[in-house]
């Protein structure tokens, strides 16, 4: 009862403001007020300078709880606003920030009081900072502290370890390579435009085919209310699962990188991007096929025989320079977030085809197909379970089939009193190709744990096993990150392909390996 | 005119006749503080946070954050880190609420990914520091009951004591007391005891500065863990007020775009 009536008396109290202040605006002037002093010397002085560019301006005082005598150093009056946001641009080329207050001359109605200053503030330091712009008139305010130009990015060196052989004499059991990627950042317009440039380059001192450089993102951002426009070469994700992202389609692979295929090329688009209260809408046109890379001959993780990734088939007589479109909506309502999207253009995938590379010795050939393919995701995140689905229906490669990725990631938060926090992961990949498949995937289930120490160091662990239902196959992922220091990372990485089901991948049983990548970011 | 003094006297009239409990006292408080802290719009601000270990180890975060105020839900918060320079670009957007789960997504720039993440570590550390999720939320009046325990000065402020217990699920804490200044109405001191009700950690607040004539806010917030003996100080500098920002720059659009 007592609550409501206090709401009710917040809610009279809110409108008596409303009154009052509406009554004065209909006569009233506006002044800019620069600056609150304890001491009448400075805003005397400041008081003085200001008159002596030209600008008039009066003191006013106030009485501060405390019993001390406050100055307000007030610029104008001006009749109306526009003049009065004038006049304090001007100012800021004078290094003074005021803030534009209605003139309320003391008779009329009594300044209130100003609270002291901060409790271990100088009392005589000019307080002109401690006023806000009240920039309503001119947002783009926030922007001009900072520089538009941005450099990020890292350096890394990266060595791995194959502790069993190849039967191959020109694959070898070590590998060392190193990473440049810096990233360009410019923005302006109030940051509502942008170009980011990130070229890529790995040199990798055994395969030849790992050496290669990419241009990561070279693109060009509109952002308006209700619309944004991204034109240039980019990275786009979609999905939600962790084993696989079967509804993540718009970049090409770059397999050379990592087995886990996270790794991605960057690719030339144009993405309308429309935002309205049913949802997001994207609209992709992608101008320029990426073939996928390929481990070469000297390289480990890869097929035997090796793909030979020179001389490319494709479906299209345009070849590479096949138009794809894609379109995607997508939506968070309450706890659920969906996607829909599809896409019609060449698939990223390849098919592999054997054939004989230009000396004659047999190679698997990429084979790209023109496809067509409609995809769902959704996440459903209820207290410390998030619930996952990713669904496609693919045509045009072969046979058309469906393929599924759903499961859930628990997280134990704080266990065991400590601030670490684990969180399991369970999720089934389904594929109708069967054995068939392009994919090692098509009964098999992920489990993964995830630990995050939630230390100053943000050291992080991820132990995932992929079992195949219908073989004993599995393979077994290990990741671990851990900052050192404020600028170095270091990661470590062990895969394990005991028993891949799929013979196309029978070669990775010997290609189990340890990774460590010490990171320099700036 | 007249009607403005109408309406403060009615203002006024209730107040002086009721006689209110401690747990009403608390609640009048806390909504004024409340009340006194509404109408900002959205605000701006760079954080810079340093870490101390027990042995005095230091290591800094710079973080922009921005907030858009929410009339009758919690407020939707946007914050991107730029140092440690490997989560350069890695951004959250909160939209919480009072009493319900609040909706959080993670943006990570690696991978361009977008991801939906549980909010019920409200606990749990913020990025390895003192500060859990839940002291930095949006402050809502209904997170918590209240009870008024005394008048009390400290550094020769005049403050309120008050004891609040969080109400929504999965907080860290049995209770909090707040020693909150009787003029500007914010937090000077919060004390945290832990779900076994033991003292757990101390944060001050300081250096206030008075923003759109109205709005306090801290230039020093210090967290001191006196379980771990570790402690958090954020500074806060930038400090922006209504500065244009919609619905829009809150959504999952933005952070992909968020510096």
């Amino acid at each position: 009862m007592t609550g409501k009536l206090i709401v009710g008396i917040y809610a009279l109290a809110a409108l008596s403001q409303l009154f009052c202040s509406s009554a004065l605006a209909s006569s009233s002037q506006y002044v800019i007020q620069v600056g609150v002093f304890t001491s009448e010397a400075n805003v005397a002085r400041l008081g003085h300078r200001l008159g002596a560019q030209g600008f008039p301006n009066t003191i006013q005082q106030t009485t501060l709880q405390d019993g001390r005598t406050a100055y307000q150093l007030l610029v104008g009056p001006y009749s109306g606003r526009k003049e009065s946001v004038q006049v304090r641009e001007q100012l800021k080329s004078f290094r003074i920030h005021g803030f534009i207050r209605l003139h309320t001359p003391r008779s009329e109605t009594p300044h209130p009081p100003v609270p002291p200053p901060a409790i271990s503030a100088e009392p005589s330091v000019p307080e002109t900072q401690q006023q806000a712009m009240d920039s309503s008139d001119t947002p783009d305010d926030g922007a001009d502290a900072d520089s538009p130009w941005e450099l990020a990015g890292h350096v890394a060196l990266e060595g791995r370890y194959f502790p069993h052989g190849s039967t191959d004499s020109r694959q070898a059991t070590t590998d060392v390579s190193m990473v440049l990627q810096p990233e360009f950042y410019y923005a302006w317009n109030g940051d509502k435009e942008s170009v980011t440039f990130t070229p890529f380059v790995r040199i990798d001192h055994q395969d030849r085919e790992r050496s290669h450089h990419d241009i990561r993102e070279l693109m060009y951002q509109k952002a308006s209310y209700d619309w944004e426009l991204k034109a240039g070469i980019g990275k786009v994700f979609w999905g939600v699962t962790e084993s696989q992202h079967l509804v993540d389609i718009i970049n090409q692979t770059d397999l050379v990188e990592n087995p886990d295929g996270e790794d991605k090329l960057g690719q030339p688009m144009v993405d309308l991007t429309l935002i309205t209260d049913n949802g997001t809408f994207d609209l992709f046109v992608l101008p320029r096929f990426r073939e996928r890379t390929f481990p070469g001959t000297a390289g480990r993780l890869r097929t035997t025989p090796y793909i030979d990734s020179s001389q490319p088939l494709y479906e299209s007589s345009r070849r590479n320079h096949h138009t794809d479109f894609a379109l995607r909506w997508s939506k968070s309502i309450d706890y659920w977030d969906i996607g829909l999207s599809h896409f019609n253009g060449t698939s990223r995938e390849p098919r592999l085809i054997l054939a004989t590379d230009g000396s004659g010795n047999p190679a698997l050939i990429p084979y790209y197909d023109i496809i067509r393919q409609t995809g769902v995701d959704i996440q459903a995140t209820r207290d410390a379970w998030l619930w996952k689905l990713e669904l496609i229906r693919r045509q045009g490669q072969l046979d058309t089939y469906t393929a599924l990725t759903g499961g859930f990631e628990y997280t134990f938060y704080g266990v065991l009193d400590s601030q670490a926090d684990i969180g399991a992961i369970v999720e089934y990949l389904y594929d109708d190709r069967n054995e068939g498949a392009a994919t090692p995937f098509e009964d098999d289930i992920m489990l993964g744990a995830r630990l995050a120490l939630n230390d100053v160091q943000s050291t992080e662990l991820l132990l995932g096993t992929i079992v195949d239902l219908d073989s004993s196959a599995y393979s077994i992922s290990i990741e671990a990150s851990r900052r050192i220091g404020n600028n170095m990372k270091l990661s470590i990485e062990g895969r394990s392909y005991s028993h891949m089901g799929n013979p196309m991948y029978q070669n990775l049983q010997n290609d189990d390996y340890l990774q460590v990548e010490l990171a320099r970011y700036f | 005119m007249r009607i403005c003094w109408i309406l403060l006297l009615a203002l006024i009239i209730p107040l002086e006749l009721h006689a209110e409990t401690p747990q009403e006292k608390g609640l009048s408080i806390a909504r004024e503080a409340d009340r006194r802290d509404s109408g900002w719009k959205d605000q701006q601000a760079v954080m810079i946070m340093i870490l101390r270990d027990k042995q005095g180890n230091e290591s800094r975060r710079n973080i922009s954050s921005r907030t858009l105020e929410v009339h009758g839900d919690g407020d939707k918060s946007l914050i991107v880190f730029n140092t440690p320079r490997d989560i350069n670009g890695t951004a959250f957007l909160t939209f919480s609420h009072a009493l319900e789960a609040d909706e959080q997504w993670l943006y990570l720039p690696a991978l361009k990914r977008v991801k939906r993440i549980s909010s019920s570590s409200k606990s749990g550390p913020f990025m390895g520091s003192e500060f859990a999720y839940e002291d930095i939320a949006s402050e809502e009046v209904d997170k918590y009951s209240y009870k008024y325990l005394r008048d009390e000065k400290i550094n020769g402020r005049d403050t309120f004591v008050i004891e609040r217990y969080p109400q929504y699920q999965n907080s860290g804490y049995t209770r909090q007391v707040v020693w909150l200044d009787q003029e500007m109405y914010v937090p000077l001191k919060t004390v945290y005891y832990d779900r076994k009700n033991s003292l757990l950690k101390t944060l001050l607040f300081s250096d206030h500065k008075q923003y759109m004539g109205k709005f306090w806010r801290p230039a020093t917030m210090e967290m001191t863990n006196h379980q771990k003996g570790k402690s958090t100080t954020l500074l806060w500098e930038e400090y922006q007020f209504n500065t244009g920002l919609s619905d829009r720059d809150f959504d999952k659009n933005s952070l992909k775009r968020a510096r």
